[in-house]
């Protein structure tokens, strides 16, 4: 593993003639629990995109690992989307079978685990699960490969608290050792115990880029009290 | 390759799913016209061959209509996040979508062939000799063919290659295209966008095209025929970068 597991060096994006990313630039060392906080339309998915090799920046670069993104760089990286990714038409053991082929880090024993743990039955479709244990389901999936970086968007939106905190717990207890996991999230006080950096996005440029204890101990104030401060309409 | 094989293996079982259930509906009428044809009256069993005709349609039909949905559902929708997270290269992504299409379409194709031959079994000998010797009169007549006109009868197989991946990767390319709009009806601009493609293809094979390819058959079948070549796999390759370059820079995952 390199010094930095995610470098962000002076990176635009733009669609057409909408400014995604503008100028951003940070750097962020393996290990920790990395907070991407920001609005709606902050750039945070693109960012996301640009690091899943989905877009190519229009200026700058962006390194996973020391490497550009790509097939090399996804080996190492765990990404669970802001969607259901899942193929409808497969039963849970299909999906599980279909990730495990794939990805050489996929841990079946904790996959395994997980499952029995929420009793989703490995023979059951995936189109016949509710929305709740659908994106439970790819949260599994994703915390089931033992990858150097979890890239996680909006992993707790969207679902009631007894839920988040199933997938907090989740992510905590079943990271691979040393690994790095990058939370994009807008719901900052349910993640604020577990995050280590923070870094803020409003419109595409970086607000914050600093460890948690910094900002507190700074301030004097919690991240979620920053964060309605930076984002005040 | 180890990943190309395992993206193939994925996709083909994926497409089988959907294309084997026309198929196995085909054979089954095959068998039953051919017990109706044997036993009942000739009434029945001709409305089963309609039947199975339809069905030997659809099965050539769907085989190559889920090698193209296939493509766009596992890339362009919310499927697509999966997809492009694989540790694969766009490279590997299209040739295993292509290579499994074709794969697809020639066993729908040998299928087709084989439950035509159901058709045959218990006839009479003599019928069964006349049939084989129509076979191979076709098949001399094939040889003669290619014995006579070498070159022409390459060019044809050569431009018969060609075409296969073609039909295919133009479907790829004006989805690529397609998903570059942010609106829903995404699948929608592609099919508008397929329409005026070939509405503007067929303008100018009539107009322009048929001028200049009667004079290049003047002056030799064979410079119209490695025209043809050349524009078939100028297309083949334009497509081709195309997708990749869209599926590399430019993919819009609608969340």
């Amino acid at each position: 593993m390199g010094e930095y597991i995610f470098e962000c060096d002076n990176v635009f994006k733009s669609y057409g003639s909408t400014l995604a990313l503008d100028n951003v630039s940070f750097k962020v060392k393996p290990g920790g629990v990395v907070g991407l906080l920001g609005p709606n339309a902050s750039g945070k998915s693109t960012l996301i995109k640009l690091a899943m090799g989905m877009l190519q920046p229009n200026d700058g670069r962006l390194l996973i690992d020391g490497k550009a993104p790509g097939a090399e760089t996804k080996k190492i990286t765990a990404y669970l989307p802001d969607a259901n990714y899942l193929y409808n038409w497969m039963t849970v053991e299909q999906q599980v079978k279909y990730c495990a082929d794939f990805f050489k880090d996929f841990n079946m024993e904790k996959c395994d685990a997980l499952l029995n743990r929420l009793q989703i039955a490995k023979k059951q479709k995936i189109k016949s699960l509710s929305k709740g244990t659908k994106e439970k389901l790819g949260l599994i999936l994703t915390m089931s490969r033992d990858a150097q970086l979890y890239i996680l968007d909006e992993p707790i939106a969207g679902v009631d608290p007894a839920a988040r905190d199933f997938i907090l717990d989740t992510v905590m207890t079943n990271r691979a050792e040393g690994s790095t996991i990058f939370l994009c999230t807008h719901l900052i006080a349910d993640i604020e115990p577990i995050l280590t950096h923070a870094i803020f996005l409003n419109r595409g440029r970086i607000v914050l880029d600093a460890p948690v204890a910094e900002v507190k101990e700074k301030e004097g104030k919690s991240l979620d009290e920053m964060f309605r401060e930076v984002f005040k309409w | 390759m180890v990943m190309v094989r395992k993206l193939i293996k994925h996709e083909l079982f994926n497409t089988v799913r959907i294309a084997m259930i026309p198929a196995i509906v085909m054979v089954l009428l095959a068998i039953l016209a051919r017990i109706m044809f044997a036993t009942s009256g000739t009434t029945l069993a001709i409305i089963m061959v309609v039947f199975y005709l339809f069905f030997m349609m659809a099965t050539l039909f769907i085989g190559f209509w889920f090698g193209i949905y296939s493509f766009y559902q596992s890339l362009f929708t919310s499927t697509g996040y999966l997809t492009l997270s694989l540790p694969v290269t766009p490279d590997q992504l299209i040739w295993s979508k292509l290579l499994s299409a074709i794969i697809v379409e020639f066993a729908s194709a040998i299928i087709c062939i084989l439950s035509a031959c159901i058709f045959f079994i218990g006839l009479p000998v003599d019928i069964l000799d006349a049939i084989g010797s129509a076979f191979s009169l076709i098949g001399d007549a094939i040889s003669y063919f290619a014995a006579a006109e070498p070159l022409f009868f390459v060019e044809l197989v050569i431009m018969g290659i060609l075409f296969i991946p073609l039909s295919f990767l133009v479907f790829y390319a004006v989805m690529c295209i397609g998903q570059l709009f942010t609106s829903k009806n995404r699948k929608g601009m592609a099919i508008g966008l397929y329409i005026a493609l070939m509405f503007v293809w067929n303008i100018l094979s009539t107009t322009v095209f048929s001028g200049i390819n009667d004079a290049m058959i003047e002056i030799s079948i064979h410079l119209y025929m490695w025209v043809r070549i050349v524009f078939f796999a100028a297309v083949d390759v334009g497509c081709y970068f195309l997708v990749r370059y869209i599926i590399k820079n430019k993919v819009n995952l609608l969340a």
